[in-house]
C-alpha cells in the first residue's frame, strides 16, 4: 500500500511533467477570452488635451455600442491611451511605442498632429500596427507607408480647394499667407503657394509663428500695410483664435480663410465676435442638417451631458468605426490581419463622409468650406476632390 | 508711418511688461537666496487660473476684489514655497533646489490641468476687446492697462523698498542674509515674504496678459524662458535690469517681428541677447565680478 506522502510525490512529478504540456492549453483558452487592445496616441496633458479629450469620446462610444452587442468574435475592445502632447514628435514616439511594445495593441487610433505621426511612421512598420491618424499635411502620406492611414482630407488637397474658393469665388488678388512653423504648418501653406503659384498669384506676405506665439499685433500690422484682400492661415486651433480675436480687435478689414482650426471649437471660443467672416476648409459642423450627423449628436449628448461633438470626436468616432469593421471582416485579428482589411475599404458610410482606401493612404476625398455667422459655422460649398 | 512705429513700440512694452514682471521674480529671489526659480512662469499660470477659474467663473466675484483675493492667494502659496520647496533644501547643493523648481514647474502645468481641465479659457479683464486710438493708431485698450500696472507696481516696490522697515529688512537679507540674520533680521520669515512677493508680480503679470490670449496650463512656458532671457539682458541680479530687460526684450522682439521677419523673430531676439553679452557679459545693468588674483 502506497504511503500518502508517496502518492503525493509522484503526483507532484506528473503534475510538474505535464505542466509544459497543459500550459498551451491555458493560454489557448485565455487568448480567446483576452480582450482585444487597440490604442489612442493623443494630447491628454498640456495645450491640446481638450482634443484628446474629445479623441477619447468619439472611440469609446464606438467601442461600447461593439461591447454591447458581444464584442468581435467573442472578444471585448479594450482601449489603451498614451499621451502623445499633440504635436511633439518625441512625446509622440515614446507613446506608440509604448503602446505597441507595453499594451500590445492591434490598431491605432492617432496620433493626431503631423509632427507626431510623422516619427512614428517607421515605427509602425516595425510594430506592424495600421493607425488611423486625422494628421492633414501632405507630408503624412507622402512617405509611402502601407500602416498609415488618413481619415480626414489630405491637406494637398483641402489648401487647394481653398485658394480656388478664395481666388474664384470671392476675387482675392493680393494675398497674406500664415502658418506656425511646424511640419503641419510648413506642409500646408506649401501647398498653398504652390496653387496660387499654379494661378499666377504670388503672396504679397509670408508670415510664421509658433503655438506659443500670443501676440499677432506685428503680424496683422504687416498684412494691413501690405493692403491684402485676406489672407490664408495654415495653424493650430488656439492661434487660429488669437489671430481672428486680434485681427477684430485691432479693426483690420482684410478677410481671413484657413484650415479646418478656423471652424473648431476651441477657435470660436478664442476669437469670440472676431470669429465671424472667417472661413476655413474642413470635414464637418456639427449643425449640418444631414440625419447622420443630426443622430450623431443626440448619441454624443446622450453619453456626454453638457458636450457636443465636434470634429475630433467625430471623426475618431468614425476611425474607430473603421477598425471595428476591419476586425470583423479579417480572419485573425492581427496588425498585419487588420491593415489588409483596412486596405480593402472602399466606400465605407461614416458619420464625417464616405471613406474610401487610395493607394497613398488617404481615405476621405472630400471636403465643405465653411464661413462663421453668429459666432456658428456655416456650410458655404461642398467640395469633392 | 509714425502711428504703425507707435502700435508696434506699445505693443512691444507692454508685452515686455509681462517678462519685466516675471523677471523682478527671478531677480528676487536670487538676490535673497542665490537660486533660480524655474517655476516662476508657472506662477503667470497658477495666477490667471484662480482669478479665471476659480474667482470670476465659479464664485463670479467682482473684478478688481478677484485681482486682491488672487494675490493674497498666491502670496500665501509663494510663502508656502518658501517653506516647502527652499528651506528644506537650503543646506542641499544648489542643483538640487533649481532642480526642484523644474519638478514645481512640470507639476503644476499637470496640477492646472487636473484642477481646471484642458480646454483654455477666456478672461475679458477690464476692459473686454475695447480698442483706442492714440495719434491715429490703433491700440488694444488691455496694453495701456498693462503698462499702467507695471508703473504703478514700480512705485509700491519703491516705497516698500526704500521707505518701509519690512523693505529694508528685505533688501539687507538679498545683500546678506547672514549679516542680516546677525543684526537680529528674521532672515527665514523675510525670505518667505520674498517668495510671496515674486509670486504675487508672476501672478499679476497672469492677470493682466489673460485677456490678450487666453488661460492655459503652458501659459507660463514660454514667458518664463522669455523673462529669464530678459533678466540676463538686463543684468542678473539687477532690479532695474529686470525692469529695462524685460521691456526691451519685449520691443525687439515686437519691432523684429513687424521690420524684419517673423518667421526668424526667435533667432533676432536671442541674437541681441547673445551679441549684448558678448560685448558687455554682465548685461546693461549688471555688474562685473572681479576676483583677486
Amino acid at each position: 500500500m502506497a504511503s500518502p506522502v508517496h502518492v503525493s510525490r509522484r503526483s507532484l512529478i506528473k503534475a510538474v511533467a505535464l505542466a509544459p504540456l497543459a500550459t498551451p492549453a491555458i493560454l489557448g483558452r485565455a487568448h480567446a477570452a483576452d480582450p482585444i487592445r487597440i490604442g489612442i496616441s493623443g494630447p491628454m496633458t498640456g495645450q491640446f488635451a481638450q482634443n484628446g479629450q474629445w479623441m477619447k469620446n468619439g472611440v469609446a462610444i464606438a467601442v461600447k455600442q461593439v461591447n454591447d452587442k458581444g464584442g468581435i468574435k467573442g472578444r471585448m475592445i479594450d482601449v489603451r491611451i498614451a499621451d502623445d502632447l499633440g504635436p511633439n514628435p518625441t512625446a509622440a514616439a515614446n507613446a506608440v511605442t509604448k503602446l505597441a511594445t507595453q499594451d500590445e495593441v492591434v490598431a491605432l487610433v492617432g496620433p493626431h498632429y503631423t509632427p507626431g505621426i510623422l516619427p512614428n511612421v517607421p515605427l509602425l512598420g516595425k510594430y506592424k500596427i495600421p493607425a488611423l491618424t486625422g494628421a492633414t499635411g501632405p507630408v503624412v502620406t507622402q512617405q509611402g507607408s502601407p500602416w498609415v492611414f488618413r481619415v480626414r482630407l489630405n491637406d494637398a488637397i483641402g489648401a487647394d480647394l481653398l485658394v480656388k474658393y478664395v481666388t474664384e469665388d470671392l476675387q482675392w488678388k493680393k494675398i497674406g499667407l500664415g502658418y506656425v512653423n511646424t511640419a503641419f504648418g510648413q506642409s500646408g501653406i506649401a501647398v498653398v503657394k504652390a496653387s496660387l503659384t499654379k494661378r499666377n498669384i504670388e503672396p504679397v506676405l509670408v508670415q510664421a509663428h509658433t503655438d506659443a506665439t500670443k501676440d499677432f499685433t506685428s503680424q496683422i500690422l504687416a498684412f494691413q500695410q501690405a493692403s491684402v484682400d485676406g489672407i490664408i492661415v495654415w495653424t493650430d486651433d488656439q492661434p487660429a483664435g488669437l489671430i481672428a480675436k486680434q485681427s477684430k480687435t485691432l479693426g483690420v478689414k482684410f478677410g481671413i480663410a484657413g484650415n479646418t482650426a478656423f471652424s473648431q471649437p476651441i477657435f470660436l471660443g478664442l476669437a469670440g465676435e472676431g470669429a465671424n467672416g472667417c472661413m476655413a476648409i474642413g470635414e464637418f459642423v456639427k449643425d449640418n442638417p444631414d440625419e447622420r450627423v443630426q443622430a450623431w449628436k443626440k448619441l454624443y449628448a446622450a453619453a456626454y451631458p453638457g458636450d457636443e461633438p465636434e470634429l475630433y470626436a467625430t471623426v475618431y468616432h468614425d476611425a474607430a468605426k473603421l477598425i471595428i469593421a476591419a476586425m470583423e471582416r479579417a480572419d485573425t485579428i492581427s496588425g498585419e490581419a487588420i491593415q489588409q482589411a483596412l486596405t480593402g475599404v472602399r466606400d465605407f458610410q461614416g458619420i464625417v463622409t464616405r471613406y474610401g482606401w487610395t493607394d497613398n493612404g488617404d481615405m476621405t476625398h472630400s471636403g465643405i468650406i465653411t464661413k462663421v455667422a453668429g459666432g456658428k459655422p456655416e456650410i458655404v460649398k461642398v467640395i469633392t476632390s | 508711418m509714425l502711428q504703425t512705429f507707435i502700435q508696434i513700440v506699445l505693443v512691444g512694452l507692454a508685452v515686455g511688461a509681462a517678462y519685466a514682471l516675471v523677471a523682478l521674480g527671478y531677480t528676487l529671489i536670487w538676490n535673497a537666496v542665490s537660486l533660480v526659480n524655474f517655476a516662476q512662469g508657472d506662477l503667470v499660470m497658477l495666477g490667471a487660473f484662480v482669478s479665471v477659474g476659480w474667482l470670476a467663473n465659479r464664485l463670479g466675484m467682482p473684478l478688481w476684489l478677484n485681482l486682491v483675493t488672487m494675490l493674497v492667494i498666491l502670496g500665501l502659496f509663494g510663502a508656502g514655497l518658501a517653506w516647502g520647496i527652499y528651506h528644506p533644501l537650503r543646506n542641499a547643493p544648489q542643483l538640487s533646489a533649481i532642480v526642484a523648481t523644474l519638478g514645481l514647474s512640470m507639476a503644476l502645468q499637470n496640477i492646472a490641468v487636473i484642477i481646471w481641465g484642458p480646454q483654455p479659457l477666456n478672461f475679458a479683464g477690464p476692459l473686454g476687446t475695447t480698442s483706442v486710438h492714440l495719434f491715429g493708431a490703433t491700440i488694444y485698450a488691455q496694453y495701456l492697462v498693462i503698462l499702467a500696472a507695471l508703473a504703478a507696481m514700480m512705485a509700491i516696490q519703491h516705497v516698500l523698498f526704500r521707505h518701509t522697515a519690512l523693505g529694508r529688512a528685505m533688501r539687507a537679507t538679498a545683500q546678506d542674509a547672514e549679516a542680516a540674520r546677525l543684526m537680529g533680521i528674521p532672515t527665514a520669515r523675510i525670505i518667505a515674504f520674498i517668495f510671496a512677493y515674486a509670486t504675487m508680480l508672476a501672478a499679476l503679470a497672469g492677470w493682466l496678459i489673460a485677456p490678450l490670449s487666453y488661460v492655459s496650463s503652458d501659459m507660463g512656458v514660454n514667458l518664463s524662458l522669455r523673462a529669464f532671457a530678459a533678466t540676463i539682458l538686463g543684468g542678473f541680479g539687477s532690479i532695474p535690469g529686470a525692469l529695462i530687460g524685460g521691456l526691451a526684450f519685449g520691443v525687439i522682439e515686437s519691432a523684429g517681428s513687424f521690420y524684419i521677419s517673423s518667421e526668424y523673430i526667435d533667432v533676432i531676439a536671442f541674437g541681441v541677447l547673445i551679441a549684448v553679452l558678448m560685448f558687455r557679459p554682465q548685461g546693461i545693468f549688471g555688474e562685473l565680478e572681479l576676483e583677486r588674483p
